[in-house]
């Protein structure tokens, strides 16, 4: 049975003015001994995490709740980058501070019987487990640490989603859903390209598979993240505000201190609370809107300690704001949409403004992963040799004006697709609905898909060559290989088993994922039990196909 | 990148060496390494490996693959992260954020 709180409360509580930024990406080589054990940064981190779970447990009673139970325990593990990785000099605050995880974790190993980490950063989990530390968090406390992507899935339906409607979960997950296993969100606070900021329950992103995440990662990822709030929601939500991360995220992104723990058992009350102590407005945040239009939060939820603002840099969905525009001046950028969200084309010159809204009609996609993969590129340390290097991109499928399709550069004017071909050097098509630009394209620069984030960044390197990106760092370069080594042969088997750890790649479009007609007792359910049928030998062939070594798109 | 090429040259090394050994029954480079990654073993692998907490066996092994460029990483990150009181008090110098690009 999943918690049931009879109140809510979020709590805020400081943390000592420290200098917390040795080692806030991964463990020093000395964790488990006695000098970590004494280090002032870890003595406060601890003693904040403890002070702040007691002061919620007073509200809320949540100990009770967790008592002997079996528990889930996610970070937000994204790219473990240590200091030097890019040309700053600090490590990437992306990833949950293992320091502020283990506090956690001392907490709750007190609490409750059976503890499982577990979670999917998209890439190669494994690797990035080792490089921040998090593989010793779980020996020193002996529980399981599982890496989503490598997990067999459990399918669902959820009625009353609008986007989300069909899911694929890792089998685990099922445990959470069904009220067998407790779960507990602890996100790093910071900002994200895609949604605004990124925190409780954003976090379950990443209990998706590669597939399953491109799946309507488009304008419609806000829809689609809260709907998974019907299949199952954090019991406890831990913020790691110690130092929170701002910018472009999930590109490299910059520190802010911030000194605060928050927690809270209603993981929507919890990002609305955060969410405002970075500095935003809540009720402006489209994936908090979606998340309360469906009522997940709590009008009631009592808020206790300082909502104390620091100010969080946003991150900048578009390709047309100035800044873009200075750290890349050889970027010539095209967009044109013609959809029901777009702005109707009337003239061919246009202002500036009129391209950003045609820009902002679908964002979550194709146009963030862009964004990201420049800011990767800007923190390289090649960027000031590089930074004038020019390509021409196109998004979008063209706005129509008098039966032709346009696309706006970032002044307003309008080009044509006999105008877009005869442009000077590289053009790089960006995502599936580009379609009827796609022979302005450079051989093999069309990129389809949605929001399959890895193509398209991968693609953007090629194009963008010889600007590098900067997060590769060479001395884990054995970990990560070692990484993607383990997770192809472990998919491979489980293909070949017949129990594949992710649905075929079929995000082509942004279209929705229906499920068939339900009995009229299962509409009004959160969610449906769909099991997958064991794959027969044509289709565990096809899977085994489906299995590749870095990206779909690669091999 | 300088240790992870140090380490693929370590590599490339003892392939060789182990070619010449065996094709043309010379086990002078075989010898060297051996020679000159135990050396670097006993005088300094072994005290790394073992503040840095990683087993003897283990220690020996990296140290006879791949010398220094497993064990001054290692020292490296040692010296980095022994840290006193003084390290962890908050002052405007201990970070300094970085040209983030205009934004208006």
């Amino acid at each position: 049975m999943a918690a049931v709180y009879e109140k809510n409360a979020v709590v805020i509580t400081p943390a000592p003015k420290l200098n917390y930024f040795h080692n806030n990406v991964s463990l020093p080589y000395y964790y488990g001994r006695d000098e970590y054990e004494r280090r002032p940064d870890v003595i406060a981190i601890k003693q904040t995490v403890r002070k702040s779970l007691e002061d919620l447990d007073k509200e809320t009673g949540w100990k009770a709740q967790f008592k002997d139970k079996k528990i889930l325990i996610k970070p937000n593990l994204v790219f473990v980058t240590p200091p030097g990785a890019y040309r700053y000099d600090y490590g990437i605050p992306q990833t949950t501070d293992p320091r502020v995880f283990d506090a956690v974790m001392e907490v709750l190993s007190n609490i409750c019987s059976d503890i499982i980490i577990g979670e999917g950063s998209g890439m190669v989990t494994w690797s990035y487990a080792r490089m921040a530390g998090y593989d010793r968090i779980a020996k020193k406390y002996g529980c399981k640490l599982l890496y989503f992507e490598e997990l067999p899935t459990d399918r669902y339906f959820c009625p009353k989603a609008e986007v989300g409607q069909e899911v694929y979960v890792p089998k685990i997950i099922s445990e959470v859903i069904k009220g067998e296993r407790l779960y507990v969100s602890v996100p790093k606070m910071k900002t994200n390209i895609y949604t605004g900021v990124t925190l409780g329950f954003k976090n379950a992103m990443g209990t998706f598979s590669c597939n399953m995440r491109y799946r309507n990662h488009t304008w419609q990822i806000d829809k689609k993240l809260s709907d998974l709030l019907y299949l199952f929601k954090p019991d406890l939500t831990v913020v790691d505000g110690i130092i929170g991360g701002c910018g472009n995220t999930p590109g490299p992104n910059f520190p802010v201190r911030v000194d605060k723990i928050v927690t809270g058992t209603n993981s929507v009350e919890v990002d609305r609370v955060v969410t405002e102590m970075m500095g935003f407005d809540p009720t402006k945040n489209k994936l908090l809107i979606e998340a309360g239009k469906r009522g997940f939060g709590d009008p009631n939820v009592k808020i206790v300690g300082k909502k104390e603002i620091t100010p969080f840099i946003p991150a900048e969905q578009s390709l047309l704001t100035p800044r873009f525009e200075r750290n890349w001046p050889g970027i010539n950028y095209f967009v044109g949409h013609t959809n029901e969200r777009a702005p109707k084309l009337e003239k061919l010159n246009n202002d500036h403004e009129f391209a950003i809204e045609m820009e902002k009609t679908c964002g979550g996609g194709c146009v963030a992963s862009l964004g990201t993969t420049f800011e990767v590129f800007f923190g390289s340390s090649t960027y000031p040799l590089t930074k004038k290097r020019s390509l021409n991109i196109i998004v979008g499928n063209g706005a129509e004006f008098e039966g032709k399709k346009y696309w706006l550069d970032r002044n307003g004017k309008a080009y044509s697709l006999e105008d877009l071909k005869a442009l000077p050097g590289m053009t790089y098509v960006c995502g599936e609905c580009s379609a009827p630009a796609k022979d302005a394209a450079t051989p093999g620069f069309w990129i389809r898909g949605c929001g399959e984030v890895n193509n398209l960044a991968f693609r953007l390197i090629l194009a963008m060559m010889p600007v590098l990106p900067g997060q590769f760092d060479l001395n884990n370069l054995h970990i990560i290989l070692a990484g993607f080594i383990r997770k192809y042969f472990i998919k491979l088997f489980m293909a070949a088993k017949g129990t594949p750890t992710e649905p075929n790649f079929d995000a082509y479009n942004d279209g929705l994922f229906t499920i068939p007609e339900l009995a009229a007792r299962n509409l009004d359910c959160d969610w449906v039990e769909a099991p997958v049928p064991p794959l027969t030998l044509e289709q565990r062939i096809e899977a085994i196909k489906n299995v590749k070594f870095l990206a779909k798109f690669l091999f | 990148m300088f240790y992870f090429l140090g380490k693929v040259g370590c590599g490339i090394l003892w392939i060789g060496s182990a070619i010449l050994a065996l094709v043309k029954k010379n086990p002078i480079g075989v010898a060297l390494l051996a020679l000159m990654h135990g050396t670097e073993y006993f005088l300094i692998g072994r005290d790394v490996g073992k503040e840095y907490g990683v087993k003897k066996i283990k220690a020996l092994l990296m140290c006879l693959a791949f010398g220094f460029t497993w064990w001054l990483p290692l020292k490296k990150q040692i010296a980095a992260e022994t840290l006193t009181e003084d390290d962890f008090v908050r002052t405007d110098h201990d970070f300094t954020m970085p040209d983030t690009g205009v934004r208006e």
